[in-house]
């Protein structure tokens, strides 16, 4: 695990680091690549922006609707930046509608804004793999190999950093297809989808904290 | 230009799902095979690492002594602020959660700190929930604090649930992390 930074007081740990700064190149790749789908980079940061405020504010109010009486003791609460006070849940619903309704004012259509996402989403998947090797979080089973790492106690392998490789090559190879215009709206997304589910189904061997299904299968190897 | 003709799409198709199933039956596991709960670690899903501590008056207390009780390890400096602000909430959280078997245990980080100002804090806050001093740091270096305050929600079973580095952590926060685990029996 990494330390943290503490800048005048307040505590930025560097997985949280590595996810903001995530956040902000796969914005910066995804502009690069706009114009290809036939979309304006300030309408693609506009849809992007109400998605993470409605994610943040929805992720916020599924804890309140679960805990009404705690809030209303402490309603500065509401406002506090805890990351633990955010649903997981609660933010991936209030961005996919945000998004949707945005998409529909914007008067696009969803496969054309996923495949300008898409590139985001590639360099995200970098960031959040990194984030997690920094926090320990879906670390490896064990292992003997001379590139396994020190954690938890023993030898592990650095899981994270497979899946990170496997989302850098991805996003190499799509950086070439990137700059072919497309001829099939939604497939950059698709092809995508496919290839991290496949890296998914694939990595998902080697992480010791899956969570299983009829005791004995990976569940994300199921949902992969 | 499509990847494959299409009289060869469902061929490729079926392939893929054999081979995912076939990846899916040599990945299974077990509960057992999965080791956290056997290694105590620092981290969410292990066990809290064990130690032993003097409180004020001298007494050794272990964390093994809360066994079968809900322990929110709070590892604090009287020279932190964050430390100071949120020390209020988990006054109010020890007293209001006692009855439903819920341990707020202060540890102090003596070694980076001096006994005349943790003891004035204490006074001062007003604090009634058990606090131990670590001393030597052996502790901090136990659960890998890298920065003040920091909190180990830990459940019933001796296993930490939570994290949460820095602060100060907010009230609600603190209440909705021991109800939560409260409500996990």
């Amino acid at each position: 695990m990494l330390p943290s930074f503490n800048l005048f007081g307040l505590v930025l740990p560097i997985p949280i680091l590595t996810i903001v700064a995530g956040i902000w190149i796969s914005l910066s790749t995804a502009e690069k690549f706009c114009q290809r789908n036939a979309i304006n980079a300030d309408t693609l940061y506009n849809l992007v922006f109400a998605a993470l405020i409605s994610s943040a504010v929805t992720a916020r109010l599924t804890y309140v609707v679960a805990y009404p009486k705690i809030f209303l003791s402490d309603p500065l609460s509401l406002i506090s930046p805890s990351p633990g006070l955010l649903d997981p849940w609660g933010a991936a619903a209030g961005g996919v509608i945000a998004l949707l309704i945005s998409i529909q004012r914007a008067k696009l259509t969803i496969r054309t804004v996923l495949d300008a996402l898409t590139p985001a989403l590639a360099v995200f998947a970098v960031a959040i793999h990194l984030s997690n090797f920094a926090s320990g979080s879906d670390y490896g089973i064990a292992s003997n190999l001379p590139w396994a790492v020190d954690l938890f106690g023993m030898q592990r392998h650095p899981v994270q950093l497979y899946e990170a490789a496997g989302a850098i090559l991805l996003l190499t190879y799509f950086m070439q297809t990137w700059r072919i215009p497309t001829s099939q709206p939604g497939r950059d997304f698709i092809l995508f989808t496919a290839a991290t589910s496949a890296a998914r189904l694939f990595f998902e061997y080697f992480h010791a904290d899956s969570p299983l299904v009829a005791g004995q299968f990976r569940l994300f190897q199921i949902g992969a | 230009m499509p990847i494959f003709q299409i009289k060869f799409r469902p061929v490729f198709a079926i392939t893929i799902l054999i081979l995912g199933l076939f990846w899916i039956w040599v990945s299974r596991t077990t509960p057992t095979s999965q080791d956290r709960l056997a290694i105590q670690a620092p981290h969410q899903g292990f066990l809290a690492p064990q130690f032993e501590l003097k409180n004020e008056t001298g007494e050794t207390m272990a964390l093994t002594d809360f066994r079968g009780k809900i322990v929110v390890l709070n590892y604090w400096a009287s020279w932190c602020p964050p430390c100071r602000a949120e020390m209020p909430a988990m006054e109010a959280a020890s007293k209001d959660y006692q009855g439903d078997g819920v341990v707020i245990l202060g540890i102090n980080a003596a070694s980076q700190d001096s006994s005349q100002a943790s003891q004035t804090f204490i006074a001062e806050m007003g604090l009634t929930f058990p606090i131990l001093f670590d001393q030597l740091g052996a502790v901090g270096g136990l659960y890998q604090v890298s920065a003040l305050p920091s909190t180990f929600f830990i459940d019933r079973d001796g296993v930490i649930r939570e994290v949460v580095i820095g602060g100060p952590i907010s009230a609600s926060h603190l209440r909705i992390s021991i109800e939560q685990l409260i409500g996990v029996k």
